[in-house]
């Protein structure tokens, strides 16, 4: 229709002139408020509000390729969310398989973007024949490399962490690290976000204030931008609006996490140089020897780190994998 | 570059103008109420007075923290606020700055929180311990007495580092035996990492900033994080503002 037509037109102008700012390049979002948006339209059910919330999803999916985000995660499934009644979380296990059967079938945003869909999670505890459906989606769009979209299910960053702390544990064990080989770096690489950025700008919708055990390792160093608008609700100006705020702020989050890569490369430098004095147990050699054994030390220590990180993500890949029955 | 893109750069360039235009005339519309208020609402000079504003809060955060991004010349309106916020029944503060410039001045900070203890509470006033996570000691010991509030300064080095000395030592356990890979879970992880530290329960971001800045992120799980302006220009009133709209919201944890 022509007020469409017209509205579109004014939506794109407003993409171009944002383009000419700093675009983030990973967005992450809680999607907080389908049950009360439910209850606010009086649906009777909660169910209904998560049906408009993927709705939404889609939607604003395609509001940040359009604006040149690469990145996108959101927070579908808390572990925390298990502790709800029965049927509102049978009605969302329903609902994921629905949408991932849509996804492999007619979904055109995904193809048209080539966008690599990745559950992260302990996807473990979902029931087999969902697990299954989020084995064969992940599979699916295993080769687009365009764009990516993180779905959270079955997650909370605490329990990530601490995964990423057992898996160290077990690789020290097995003899493929040392406990000095830990740093933050490694940490990062091995949360489920290993292979992608930090997320630049975290929206959380509803009106809630707070993280609720999502990404707050990576989310440190990110723009938070809290929303007074129930998901469903959310509309393509409370997007762009996110995204002058995270421009307003570009330059001294940058400084701040400038600095903070500063700090690590310093810690790290230290605690390679204590490795190396542990070793030669108090024989200093001069300062041109000493720093060439630093170089080799840390050399050595990012080929066990990388070694280590490859078995985990490999390891990870093949537990989908196997979920899936043979192509 | 073309005209359109000169064009767009200009438009968007207008708009963070007006923005930022928009929040000033906000703050300074806000400080115009503030000082025409100035009969009606109380500066947060008299204990008697907040004392009041205590009971209208249905709950109270017992560690609230503060993140700090501007650098401070002094140290007067940090301590004004830490005092406001034990005035309001809190009893742990905690401080951060992403630059660690806190740590390094930890007399002058303890001068000034001293200083404003005085002014507000009297001589009847409770003690107040200002120390970093390395000199605390266990949170348990200081909480019995009571009587002690604590402030706790932070820097980077509590936060994701420590989260990596943590993995270090249970590395280390697992190595020597002390501990099974099975008990590695996330009870075990957070005794570790709260055992001088507890979650905050708000968070209060001053300087404009809108992200935590490398504060201790395994403690923000369930943290209220509300924003204000820099700390030279805070009044009592934002601060009880922030406190009401602590006390008034709901955390349904994932339920």
């Amino acid at each position: 229709s022509m007020d469409d037509n017209s509205s579109n037109w004014f939506r794109s102008v407003c993409c171009r002139i944002l383009q000419t700012g700093v675009v983030p390049k990973h967005v992450a979002i809680i999607m907080d408020g389908n049950r009360r948006f439910a209850k606010k339209m009086h649906y009777g059910k909660a169910f209904q509000g998560h049906v408009l919330g993927f709705e939404k999803l889609k939607e604003t999916l395609q509001w940040c390729l359009d604006l040149g985000v690469t990145e996108v995660t959101v927070y579908a499934f808390s572990i925390e969310n298990f502790k709800r009644s029965k049927e509102e979380v049978d009605g969302l296990m329903e609902l994921t398989k629905q949408k991932i059967a849509y996804l492999l079938e007619e979904s055109d945003v995904i193809a048209k973007h080539q966008v690599r869909v990745r559950a992260l999670g302990d996807l473990r505890r979902l029931p087999d024949d969902v697990m299954q459906f989020i084995a064969k989606g992940v599979n699916y769009t295993k080769h687009n490399t365009r764009a990516y979209l993180n779905v959270c299910y079955a997650y909370t960053s605490r329990h990530e962490m601490t995964e990423a702390i057992k898996e160290m544990a077990m690789g020290a064990q097995d003899g493929l690290l040392y406990p000095s080989d830990i740093s933050e770096d490694l940490i990062e690489q091995c949360l489920y976000t290993g292979d992608s950025p930090p997320p630049d700008l975290v929206v959380r919708t509803s009106g809630e204030v707070r993280l609720s055990d999502f990404l707050l390792w990576q989310s440190t160093y990110s723009h938070l931008c809290f929303q007074d608008v129930l998901w469903p609700e959310f509309s393509v100006w409370h997007f762009f609006s996110a995204v002058l705020s995270y421009q307003q702020s570009y330059a001294s989050i940058q400084q701040a996490r400038q600095e903070d890569r500063e700090r690590r490369d310093k810690h790290q430098y230290e605690s390679d140089l204590r490795s190396v004095l542990e070793q030669r147990q108090g024989d200093v050699p001069d300062a041109s020897l000493l720093e060439q054994m630093v170089k080799e030390h840390a050399e050595r220590r990012r080929e066990r780190q990388r070694t280590f990180v490859e078995r985990i993500r490999t390891l990870h890949a093949q537990f989908l994998e196997q979920l899936c029955p043979a192509n | 570059m073309g005209f359109a893109d000169i064009l767009a750069t200009l438009c968007l360039h207008s708009v963070h103008g007006v923005m930022r235009l928009k929040a000033s005339t906000t703050y300074a519309f806000t400080w115009l109420c503030s000082c025409l208020l100035y009969v009606v609402k109380h500066r947060g000079t008299k204990i008697e007075s907040i004392t009041c504003d205590v009971k209208t809060l249905r709950k109270i955060p017992l560690h609230t923290t503060f993140i700090v991004e501007e650098k401070l010349e002094y140290y007067e309106d940090l301590a004004r606020v830490v005092t406001w916020t034990f005035a309001l029944g809190g009893h742990v503060v905690s401080v951060y700055d992403s630059k660690g410039d806190l740590k390094k001045d930890l007399v002058g900070l303890r001068t000034a929180i001293v200083l404003q203890q005085g002014k507000l509470f009297g001589t009847a006033g409770p003690a107040v311990q200002v120390t970093t996570l390395q000199d605390a000691e266990s949170l348990d010991a200081l909480d019995k007495t009571g009587e002690l509030f604590l402030v706790l300064v932070l820097s980077p080095e509590d936060g994701r580092q420590h989260i990596v000395e943590t993995a270090v030592s249970v590395c280390k356990a697992v190595l020597q035996k002390r501990v099974k890979i099975e008990d590695i879970n996330i009870d075990f992880i957070d005794k570790k990492l709260t055992a001088t530290l507890s979650e905050p329960s708000l968070a209060i971001v001053f300087g404009g900033l809108h992200s935590s800045l490398g504060y201790p992120p395994w403690h923000l799980r369930v943290t209220e994080i509300h924003f204000l302006p820099e700390i030279r220009k805070l009044v009592y009133q934002d601060l009880y503002t922030v406190f009401q709209k602590y006390a008034n919201c709901q955390q349904r944890l994932g339920t």
